[in-house]
C-alpha cells in the first residue's frame, strides 16, 4: 500500500489516557472467546 | 475524488461572464469565478461562483500556534490510548487533543461540548473527520453536507465550514489532519475514472453536498485559518458561504464505514483489501463486518505481523473485540514498526479505522 520512514510520535495528551501495562495488561487476563460462527458481525 | 459534481448556477464554458441581472455586487452583473486547484494545477480541482469576490479581506491577525509535542519515550512498545476516556471540551474545531503525530498526518481527538464558534478553514492539509457518535451538517462553502455515525467526512484543504451538530453534547470524533491529499486508492479506479466492478465501494456510497448554502450578507464574518501550527483569523466584509454554483472533482464529502463492502477469501486477506483511502505517507483502512474465512482448517484471525516499513494505528469503533481484553469502543492502539503484534488469540473487529 505504501511505506514510510516516518515514525509516530506520541503526545503527552495521549500519554495520559495510555495503558502503561499494555500489552502485559491483555495478557494477563483471560483469553477471549474466539469467533465460532461464520460472520464477524 | 470520487467522480465530477456540480451544482447550482455556472456558465456554458468555464472562465467566461456568468451574469448576475440583478446586478449584484457594485452593480458589476456578475458572479465571480474562483478557481480552487489542488498540485499546481494538475490534479482535482473545482470552479466556483460567488456572489461577492472571495478575495475581500479587511483584517487579518495572529490568533496564535498549536505546538505538538513529542513524548520522549524511553521504550519501544504497544500503546493503548484509552481516548474514550477523554472529558468533553471545547468545540469541534478549538477543542481537538491531538494524540499523535509526523510530518504527514496529525491524528486528533475531538469530544466537544460546545458548539463550533466560528467558521473554520485548514489552509495547509486535507481532513477526515470519522464520525464515532454523532449527526449534523457540516456546512461549507460547497453547501451542505449531512453527516451521520460511522461518516468519513473528507474535507478538503482551503474548505470553510462549520460543523452544526443535531446535539453537541453526543458528538465523538477523530481527525485525521493529512498534509497530503485524500484520495480513492488509484487501483479502485478504472482508466476511465470509474470505479471497478469488484472494488469495495462505488460512486453512489460518497456523499456531496446536496443543497446550496448561499447567505447574501454585507455583515462582516471571520473565519479561523490553520496552516500546519499557525492560526490567522482573517475577517471578510460579507459572509463566505455566497456561492451560487460549483463544480467539478474536489469538494468535501461522506463515505460512511457501513457502506464498506468487505472482500474475503478462505483464508485471512491482508489490510491492502481493507483499504479505504489512500494519502502520502499512509493509508486508511476499515475493517466491517465480513463473512469469515472459510477454509476448513482457517485460522479465522488476522496473522500476527510486523509492519517493517510502518507503524499501525487502529481506532475502535463498533462490537465486540474479541481479541483483547481492556480494548473498548473508542479505545486507539498504536503498534509501531519494529515489533511484531497481532491478536492475542481471536479477533472478531466489526469497524476499526486503521491508519
Amino acid at each position: 500500500m505504501f511505506d514510510t520512514d516516518r515514525r509516530l510520535f506520541l503526545t503527552p495528551e495521549a500519554i495520559a489516557l495510555d495503558d502503561p501495562k499494555y500489552p502485559r495488561s491483555w495478557l494477563e487476563t483471560p483469553a477471549p472467546t474466539p469467533p465460532t460462527g461464520q460472520y464477524s458481525g | 475524488m470520487p467522480s465530477y459534481r456540480q451544482l447550482g448556477k455556472l456558465p456554458p464554458k468555464r472562465h467566461i461572464q456568468l451574469r448576475n441581472e440583478t446586478g449584484g455586487f457594485l452593480n458589476e452583473g456578475l458572479y465571480y469565478e474562483h478557481v480552487v486547484t489542488t498540485q499546481g494545477f494538475d490534479r482535482a480541482y473545482s470552479i466556483m461562483y460567488h456572489l461577492r469576490p472571495p478575495t475581500r479581506i479587511t483584517a487579518s491577525e495572529t490568533a496564535g500556534k498549536i505546538e505538538l509535542r513529542k513524548v520522549d519515550e524511553q521504550e519501544l512498545r504497544h500503546h493503548h490510548i484509552e481516548t474514550q476516556k477523554l472529558a468533553r471540551s471545547g468545540d469541534p474545531v478549538t477543542g481537538r487533543v491531538p494524540m499523535m503525530f509526523n510530518e504527514d498526518v496529525v491524528a486528533w481527538r475531538s469530544k466537544p461540548d460546545r458548539p463550533q464558534a466560528e467558521l473554520y478553514r485548514n489552509g495547509a492539509a486535507d481532513e477526515v473527520i470519522f464520525v464515532h457518535q454523532g449527526s449534523g451538517i457540516l456546512e461549507t462553502v460547497y453547501g451542505k453536507l449531512p453527516y451521520r455515525r460511522g461518516d468519513y467526512i473528507v474535507v478538503p484543504r482551503t474548505t470553510t465550514y462549520r460543523l452544526v451538530a443535531d446535539d453537541i453534547q453526543k458528538e465523538d470524533h477523530l481527525v485525521l489532519e493529512c498534509f497530503g491529499q485524500v484520495r480513492v486508492p488509484t487501483r479502485y479506479q478504472n482508466p476511465d475514472g470509474q470505479m471497478y466492478l469488484g472494488v469495495p465501494y462505488y460512486e453512489r456510497d460518497f456523499h456531496s453536498p446536496a443543497d446550496l448554502l448561499t447567505i447574501d450578507s454585507e455583515t462582516p464574518t471571520t473565519i479561523l485559518i490553520k496552516d500546519r501550527d499557525r492560526l490567522t483569523r482573517v475577517t471578510m466584509p460579507h459572509h463566505p458561504f455566497d456561492v451560487v454554483g460549483w463544480d467539478g472533482f474536489l469538494y468535501p464529502y461522506t463515505f460512511n464505514a457501513w457502506d464498506f463492502e468487505p472482500l474475503t477469501g478462505t483464508t485471512h486477506l491482508p489490510p491492502p483489501f481493507q483499504q479505504t483511502f489512500e494519502c502520502r505517507g499512509f493509508v486508511i483502512c476499515t475493517f466491517a463486518p465480513r463473512y469469515l474465512d472459510h477454509h476448513p482448517q482457517a485460522i479465522k484471525v488476522p496473522y500476527v505481523h510486523s509492519n517493517v516499513e510502518a507503524d499501525e494505528v487502529l481506532f475502535y469503533v463498533d462490537g465486540e473485540f474479541g481479541s483483547r481484553r481492556g480494548v473498548g469502543l473508542g479505545s486507539m492502539t498504536l503498534h509501531p514498526g519494529g515489533i511484531p503484534h497481532g491478536p492475542r488469540q481471536s479477533c472478531s473487529t466489526l469497524i476499526a479505522a486503521s491508519f
